[in-house]
């Protein structure tokens, strides 16, 4: 079933929700009744519950979260103070209204039991909003809040102002027969989004008595007016007392102000300002003569605005892209084929030129559509807080998780599948890493463990560690138990190094843990985690000081869609070689740079002796023999390996779109992948780290 | 339908009647652009969505008759005009 775009909207907008409440109560965690973030908490738990109500058939989500929304307010008000349970409650609560949001992203509704599935966390919210809980009153969070409204109230001290003679004569022979209460409401841009009508709220307002809507600012009307953003302020001017006014508004209570109305509230002390709100934004005096600059088409078109696209769009201009690049790539063929084969070099030279131009477009075309899918590596850290301390718990572990370099940006696909690895690697230290807070005491350490997830960026890759001050990995006991699963032989074990032995906690069919834990040892291991991040063109690397720590560094291209590679020739066939790995790429070597080694020979490059293979013989594709005088060969540096690869020949540098191995070859370590070149042909694209690491063994 | 067209007399005339939603604010905000000079009859109308209130307010479009609440003719009248106050319960 096909959801309305307004569906689509909540959806995705409840899910921003979700995320906001749950690192607000995480946040909160640390910082107990920090006022800004437990308004916030409330906030997003007021606004699933508005927008839900829009959809009557998602009525579950409203009950639930209206009832987290009341226990919250207590906590809010200070009547309640939030402890363990209660964040875990909230949370379960986030946990399942997300559930539900993903039920109806994919089939348009929410389950039929969803009322009954929640009723227990309905009773258990409701427990604690009743329950006598410890009492906290917050002045702080208190005096806040008399901050955020009062900044509207001098404007509808001005409104009155500025009124006519005729309302005010109305108002002041009024006063006399009645108490009149004046009120100012502001809703927030986006409040219909947020499923308010703030209009229904002052139709219920018994006793109006006058009434002025007023536009915020002068957008004109055209095609490119906006009537979902909310730009009304309404003034009035009621019979209702102060109370009843609030009660009407309580869900938006930061949006509006009132007054109790007398007549000498109409008379000016100096001129008025102007009737211009800044949403939000304290008015810091309204005496001044220069009125406050309003809010015109003009310089709200000077913000930035970010719309939301279908990720499905993104991923197809991608792939027109990456059409237009081989597109692109085939004219200096087509150029060559003029020359050489039509005879006309006039016409080369002119597709040459044009080639030139294209070219220009589609390179500004290719960044602007890979900057559209990049985003931060927040994206995928901000699961962590709420996982750490969830594990912690249960492992009965004290950790801290420290977060760095959130804002390093790499592809959205990169992202989305660092996911998974960095879960593994989190759940790994926090499971075998991490001691429990006695061992750590035992051993002189704080008993709190710090767990680092850090990112940065490196050439074009993104680097993520997720580094642990636990016990570290401890290589003796990686060999022995390397050797027990067969893994490797008693003899490769004992000429490993300590850092090589580390590595082997990677290797298929290896787990350190006797017990299998409902955490990290599922069945799958590190192993997996490699074999995923080298299928897409990265690699995992261990390090670890026993007694102090490990640290797992995942290295990723930061975009997958499109790679600079350099093709080269071996017989008939082309290969790409990243071009990132590429050093050099070198042509009629003599064999006097050629040295004669014991397992195989050297080429001289720049005063050093690099091992040479020859490209062919490692792909298995020809046996090893001697390079020939004049050979040519391709220096590649693969994470500070580096060594000379001979190829027959350098068909040059390439921009192109990596597409997987079909079925047969995907489990191919050589290769990452294929691509299809200018002339039409099909090239493997070659996993220079495994080809290295292949030819490197004796 | 809450919102039709009219445009049988001359000048068009745009009809909203019943409960709006801000559903219809696509609608109504082409009706009007592509009928300036169009007016809106709300006789028929019982609630107009906040959205749909800033659509009209924005527009600056005359209102040919007005609903029997009189509730909403004070969301339009009322910043030129003085309103009685005992004619709004």
């Amino acid at each position: 079933m096909g959801l309305s775009s307004l569906a689509i909207q909540f959806v995705l907008e409840g899910r921003d929700h979700c995320e906001l409440a749950a690192r607000g109560l995480l946040d909160l965690e640390k910082k107990s009744h920090d006022p800004e973030v437990i308004n916030s908490i409330f906030r997003s738990f007021h606004t699933l519950k508005g927008t839900s109500g829009i959809f009557p058939e998602y009525a579950a989500i409203t009950t639930l979260t209206h009832a987290a929304e009341d226990l919250m307010g207590l906590i809010r008000n200070g009547e309640k103070a939030i402890d363990s349970e209660m964040t875990d409650l909230f949370l379960a609560v986030l946990d399942q209204v997300g559930s539900w949001l993903d039920i109806v992203e994919s089939t348009g509704a929410i389950p039929s039991g969803a009322q009954d599935e929640s009723a227990p966390l309905i009773t258990a919210l409701k427990g604690m909003k009743d329950g006598s809980g410890a009492e906290c009153v917050s002045k702080l969070e208190l005096v806040t809040e008399v901050v955020e409204v009062n900044h509207l109230e001098p404007i509808l001290r001005a409104w009155l102002i500025s009124l006519d003679s005729s309302h005010k004569e109305f108002l002041a022979t009024s006063s006399s027969d009645d108490v009149l209460t004046a009120f100012c409401y502001t809703p927030v841009p986006d409040a219909f989004f947020f499923g308010d009508d703030p209009i229904s709220l002052i139709h219920t307002i018994p006793g109006l008595v006058l009434l002025d809507v007023v536009k915020q600012s002068e957008v004109p009307f055209d095609d490119g007016y906006d009537p979902f953003v909310c730009d009304l302020s309404f003034f009035a001017v009621a019979t209702a007392v102060d109370e009843v006014i609030r009660d009407v508004f309580a869900y938006v209570e930061d949006q509006i102000v009132s007054l109790p109305f007398s007549p000498d509230l109409l008379e000016a002390v100096q001129t008025p300002a102007t009737l211009n709100i800044p949403v939000g934004e304290p008015v810091s005096t309204l005496t001044e003569a220069e009125p406050e600059p309003a809010i015109t088409a003009e310089t709200s078109t000077k913000k930035t605005t970010y719309i939301r696209v279908n990720q499905e769009h993104i991923n197809t201009l991608m792939n027109l892209v990456g059409e237009i690049i081989i597109a692109k790539n085939s004219l200096p063929y087509l150029g060559e084929r003029a020359s050489t084969i039509y005879g006309v070099p006039k016409l080369a030279e002119e597709i040459d030129l044009r080639h030139g131009t294209i070219s220009n477009i589609v390179s500004g075309l290719q960044d602007i559509a890979l900057e559209m899918r990049m985003l931060p590596a927040s994206r995928v850290f901000e699961r962590f807080p709420r996982l750490v301390r969830d594990i912690s718990r249960k492992l009965d572990k004290k950790v801290s998780l420290v977060m760095v370099g959130e804002e390093t940006l790499a592809d959205k696909d990169v992202i989305d599948l660092l996911g998974d690895p960095l879960v593994h690697m989190v759940r790994n230290s926090l499971d075998h890493g991490v001691e429990t807070p006695a061992e750590r005491v035992a051993a002189g350490k704080p008993e709190t463990a710090i767990i680092t997830l850090q990112a940065f960026q490196d050439k074009s890759n993104i680097v993520v560690e997720v580094e642990d001050d636990g016990r570290g990995i401890d290589p003796a006991r990686i060999r022995r138990k390397a050797i027990e699963k067969g893994v490797v032989s008693a003899e490769t074990a004992a000429a490993m190094s300590d850092e090589e032995a580390v590595q082997l906690i990677m290797a298929p069919g290896f787990s350190t843990n006797d017990t299998v834990t409902d955490l990290s040892g599922r069945g799958v291991g590190m192993d997996v985690v490699l074999s995923m991040v080298n299928s897409l063109g990265g690699s995992v690397r261990a390090f670890s000081t026993p007694g102090q720590g490990s640290r797992m560094r995942l290295t990723l291209p930061m975009s997958m869609a499109i790679s600079k590679i350099l093709v080269v020739r071996l017989g008939e066939c082309t290969y790409g070689i990243p071009a990132d790995d590429v050093v050099e790429s070198m042509v009629s070597v003599p064999l006097s740079r050629v040295t004669a080694g014991n397992t195989w020979p050297s080429l001289e490059v720049r005063g050093k002796l690099l091992p040479l293979y020859s490209l062919a013989a490692q792909l298995a594709i020809e046996e090893e023999r001697a390079p020939k005088a004049g050979f040519s060969a391709v220096v590649v540096n693969v994470q500070g390996d580096i060594v000379a690869l001979i190829v027959d020949s350098f068909q040059g540098i390439s921009d192109v779109v990596v597409k997987p191995l079909a079925s047969l070859l995907h489990n191919h370590l050589y290769y990452n992948g294929t691509t299809i070149l200018g002339d039409g042909s099909i090239t493997f694209i070659l996993n220079m780290q495994e080809v290295i690491r292949n030819a490197n063994q004796p | 339908m809450p919102i039709s067209l009219d445009n049988s007399g001359g000048t068009a005339v745009i009809h909203i009647s019943g409960v709006t939603s801000p559903d219809e604010g696509d609608k109504l905000l082409a009706m009007l652009l592509e009928n300036p000079g169009g007016s809106v009859d709300l006789s028929g109308l019982e609630h107009l969505h906040t959205a749909l209130l800033q659509i009209l307010l924005t527009a600056n479009v005359p209102v040919v008759a007005w609903p029997e609440d009189r509730f909403w003719m004070m969301c339009f009248e009322v910043t030129t005009a003085p309103f009685p106050l005992r004619e709004i319960g």
